[in-house]
């Protein structure tokens, strides 16, 4: 325990200190004297208290730089850019949470063959590790895109990988690819909300698409996907849990204030309206993702329909 | 011991979890504890009652869930009770309640587990 250097300097007589932070060990605080000394209890006294003042701001100091880096790496994994897209019109918002910055992502691309793929995600755990692991769902995601054109291939791909890898991990994925046409999109649901969609003039609602279980659960998870036909004109809101959860509040409540609030109309507007409306200026305590987009507006029908209605309680009856 | 808020009580020899109102970042570490301590007691299975959970974020099935595949791969399960809406809701949109044994009452789940079933010693 003792640095021979010390000794080597001259020090004849040490103590030293446990410096507890969290309910953890996290150094030890020693003071060594030139010449022999008998430290008293109350030198151990004195020193304790320096001891605790410094691991509490070590502690800080440490959980500063471990946000900071989160915050940086959160920041390179959400695009920093949507890509522009002929006929597709989008808005994003990220907002960490309060306490601890979490593991929510979003993703947009496009495809060799011209389809547009959006991603959204929520990994549990928080912090550097949550983050990293994070990074890696995402990176995983894009290759198996690139590999087969199925949403639920793509997202037992994922789901496997994960389980091989990372089998601690647990996370929410909604995987979606629209044809170039952005006529429709085909959805595969791994434990995550189903986005909202909102016709030109009509009200929004949750669209009914068929769940899945969550990535890291259990191999070899049935996925399911569901193809929703998206009439011109039409929004779209991708969202995390963050959103519409929150403790006290039914989560239906939450859904059903959400639906309410999304109106067809400019991405930009649609995310601006949706923000003040479901958080406000409330702290919140988990991440928030939030991702709009609005499907060749120039064509825009106010007397579509979207179709199938009745397969609505795929979703509700869930 | 864990946080109070997560009690564990001995049921027929069963540990049982008694889960708060809400289950978040800020108790899912509590959670962790105390299912592991049910784990390491008992039969290999336990029960998480959540009758009076209203709220259960993505830190919380994270830790229930780490719990059940720890509890099976040691032959054992991890039951859930569970009342209202709130609870069964997260746990169909997360598709958690395809994997999850869960039951309305605690002596339904008790009667699952053989070592209660077979009336194992109340502590």
């Amino acid at each position: 325990m003792l640095n021979p250097i010390l000794w080597a300097k001259g020090i004849k007589s040490m103590m030293g200190v446990p410096m507890v932070a969290g309910g953890r060990v996290t150094g030890v605080m020693h003071v060594g004297s030139l010449l022999p000394r008998k430290f008293t209890g109350q030198d151990v006294e004195l020193l304790q208290l320096a001891a605790d003042r410094a691991a509490a701001a070590v502690q800080s100091m440490a959980a500063k730089a471990d946000r900071v880096a989160v915050e940086a790496l959160q920041r390179s994994l959400v695009p920093s850019a949507l890509p522009a897209v002929a006929g597709a019109e989008m808005a994003a918002r990220y907002v960490p949470g309060s306490g601890v910055v979490g593991g929510d992502w979003y993703d947009v691309f496009t495809l060799p063959a011209g389809e547009l793929c959006v991603v959204m995600g929520d990994v549990a755990g928080s912090g550097l590790p949550g983050a990293v692991i994070m990074g890696r769902m995402r990176s995983a995601l894009r290759s198996y895109a690139l590999e087969t054109p199925d949403p639920a291939d793509v997202l037992a791909r994922l789901d496997r990988k994960m389980q091989h890898f990372e089998p601690d991990a647990l996370a929410t994925v909604l995987y979606a690819v629209f044809e170039p046409a952005l006529d429709q999109m085909h959805v595969c649901l791994a434990g995550h909300f189903p986005p909202v969609i909102a016709l030109p003039g009509q009200p929004a609602q949750l669209a009914p698409i068929a769940n899945g279980l969550m990535i890291g659960v259990s191999p070899a998870a049935p996925r399911q996907v569901t193809t929703v036909p998206i009439p011109p004109g039409a929004l779209l809101c991708f969202y995390t849990d963050g959103l519409v959860e929150r403790p006290g509040r039914l989560l239906d409540d939450g859904l059903e204030r959400l639906r309410r609030v999304v109106v067809a109309q400019s991405p930009e507007t649609a995310c601006a309206e949706v923000m003040s409306a479901m958080v406000g200026d409330e702290p919140v305590r988990d991440d928030i993702a939030l991702l709009m987009m609005r499907c060749r507006p120039d064509r825009a029908d106010t007397t579509a329909v979207l179709v199938p209605p009745a397969s609505e309680e795929v979703y509700a009856d869930a | 011991m864990p946080d109070a808020r997560f009690q564990v009580e001995m049921v027929n020899g069963v540990p049982v979890v008694a889960a708060p109102e809400e289950i978040d970042i800020s108790n899912a570490g509590e959670l962790r504890t105390a299912l592991l301590e049910s784990a390491a007691h008992g039969p290999g299975s336990f029960v998480v009652d959540l009758t009076r959970t209203q709220f259960c974020d993505t830190s919380g099935l994270h830790a229930l869930v780490g719990a059940r595949k720890r509890a099976r791969a040691k032959g054992g399960d991890l039951l859930l009770v569970t009342a209202g809406a709130a609870i069964p809701r997260i746990f169909a949109i997360t598709g958690l309640d395809q994997v999850f044994s869960s039951f309305t009452s605690l002596e339904e789940a008790l009667a699952q587990i053989p070592a209660a079933a077979s009336g194992g010693t109340t502590s």
